[in-house]
């Protein structure tokens, strides 16, 4: 019995998907067989994205402050969730200063082009690296090897490749709705893993305003909030993307996510190389800045 | 005399330190709940919201980053204790600053630890690479050969970033 109940399960995961795929190549069309999934796909809210996504590809220069909340799930279930402000300012393709303003681990990420600092101003520690050409080649090698999240990656993402709308199982307009007192329409979003909502303001500048993602594979349902302020015409000087170390400012290591562990570890014990000027992983290319100091 | 307490101190958020990778671990199932969380205050999550919806997760579908996949910091074999699990929200401790309690970062356990400390100071020596997510105020910070190290009484630590939280390795004396 219970072999059969999967069975049909699966049978009906696989028609829904079907329906799905439909609903996402065929716009509006209702499907006779499966009509109530295919209509969960609003083209209306499909074409909003990414009129929003193309839109967000034309601006070359932008600020953009939010409050952050998300949550975290405790290991009994409990919630835990934080605030933060963060202030971005992106020159693409390859300017970007990340200010994030948090009681317990505030942070600044800095990008200029040629190398990536992160910079803690209550400890004092730095790390550079070097860094890929453009915006969006840094934000992927931040996440691949140095597990780093870029706060508001989508605002770099939507209308790319990268984000891609065949992926959502649903989509919806909710209607108009206001955030801080600028007009929106609201939609409602599915993909695997996720429900999210997001607020595009209405007329001639379809800016995201605020974004919700709810996680969908934990049943505590972990939720991120966020809600922008855009500033499309920022004076900045290219002095404001390059790190220049302050006098205190102490030097450490940003680990690659996968030196992680106990091949590296296991060096630690030897005393030389402890020694090793600013023990850096052999196959990082150097700083120049380290050199300076 | 105050010189003293200061030691006294001192000797006891070392030894706070050291025990913390322990502490992590039976911490596991209880989260933060049972000690003030200030300063380095945490919990251990097994699932945190995603911030992206265009960024694909590690390991497909479930995605359960705090927990288990890429930011687990495993030191087990190294410092004998089985798995040190990121704290969630892990808060900086200003090492330069003198002693201030509200940046304790060490001791949500602090009366355990202290209690603890008296008797068994000399047996409770930080093992060579262990990480622990926050140090005593009280270390002093040196440059050693172009490297960051603090010193925290006889107990050496390197610095790291890992992701955007700073981690402590336990160093032999640099």
């Amino acid at each position: 019995m219970k072999r059969m109940r999967s069975v049909l399960g699966a049978t009906v995961i696989a028609t829904m998907a079907g329906a799905a795929a439909m609903g996402t190549a065929g716009a509006q069309k209702t499907d006779s067989s499966s009509g109530r999934v295919a209509a969960k796909i609003d083209q209306d809210a499909i074409n909003a994205l990414e009129k929003m996504g193309t839109y967000l590809r034309t601006l070359k220069t932008f600020q953009v402050n939010a409050t952050v909340s998300t949550e975290d799930v405790l290991d009994d279930g409990q919630k835990v969730q934080s605030t933060k402000r963060v202030d971005l300012v992106a020159q693409r393709p390859n300017r970007m200063r990340v200010e994030i303003s948090d009681e317990r681990q505030p942070r600044t990420f800095y990008y200029d082009g040629k190398s990536f600092t992160l910079w803690a101003p209550t400890t004092r520690f730095y790390a550079t690296v070097d860094a890929p050409p453009t915006i969006n080649e840094l934000v992927n090698q931040l996440d691949e090897k140095y597990d780093i999240d870029v706060p508001f990656v989508d605002l770099f993402r939507w209308g790319t490749p990268e984000s891609d709308v065949h992926e959502l199982t649903s989509a919806m307009d909710m209607g108009p709705s206001a955030i801080d007192g600028v007009t929106c329409e609201q939609y409602l979003f599915r993909q695997d893993g996720l429900d999210w909502q997001i607020w595009i303001q209405n007329g001639e500048f379809p800016l995201p305003r605020k974004l919700v993602i709810t996680t969908t594979t934990d049943e505590a349902r972990p939720q991120h909030e966020s809600v922008y302020t855009w500033n499309l015409a920022p004076s900045v000087s290219d002095d404001a993307f390059a790190f220049t170390a302050p006098p205190d400012a102490k030097k450490i290591n940003l680990v690659e996510a996968q030196a992680k562990g106990l091949a590296k570890l296991e060096k630690q014990p030897e005393k030389p190389a402890e020694k090793q000027p600013a023990a850096k992983p052999p196959q990082e290319p150097r700083n120049p800045r380290s050199e300076d100091r | 005399m105050r010189k003293l307490l200061a030691q006294g101190v001192l000797v006891a958020l070392a030894i706070c330190a050291a025990i913390e990778p322990a502490l992590a671990q039976r911490r596991g199932g209880g989260g933060f709940r049972g000690g003030g969380a200030r300063g380095g205050g945490g919990g251990f999550a097994r699932a945190s919201a995603r911030p992206s919806v265009t960024m694909r997760p590690a390991g497909g579908a479930n995605f359960n980053r705090a927990s288990y996949n890429r930011t687990t910091v495993n030191r087990g074999a190294v410092s004998g204790a089985a798995v040190v699990r990121r704290p969630v929200r892990t808060g900086d401790v200003n090492i330069d600053r003198d002693w201030d309690d509200r940046y304790s970062g060490c001791c949500y356990y602090r009366p355990v630890a202290r209690a603890a400390a008296v008797g068994a100071a000399a047996a409770t020596a930080a093992a060579v690479g262990s990480a622990v997510y926050s140090v005593p105020s009280s270390c002093v910070s040196t440059e050693v050969n172009g490297a960051t190290y603090l010193q925290c009484g006889s107990t050496w630590y390197r610095p790291e970033f890992n992701g955007t939280t700073t981690t402590y390795i336990v160093v032999s004396q640099p």
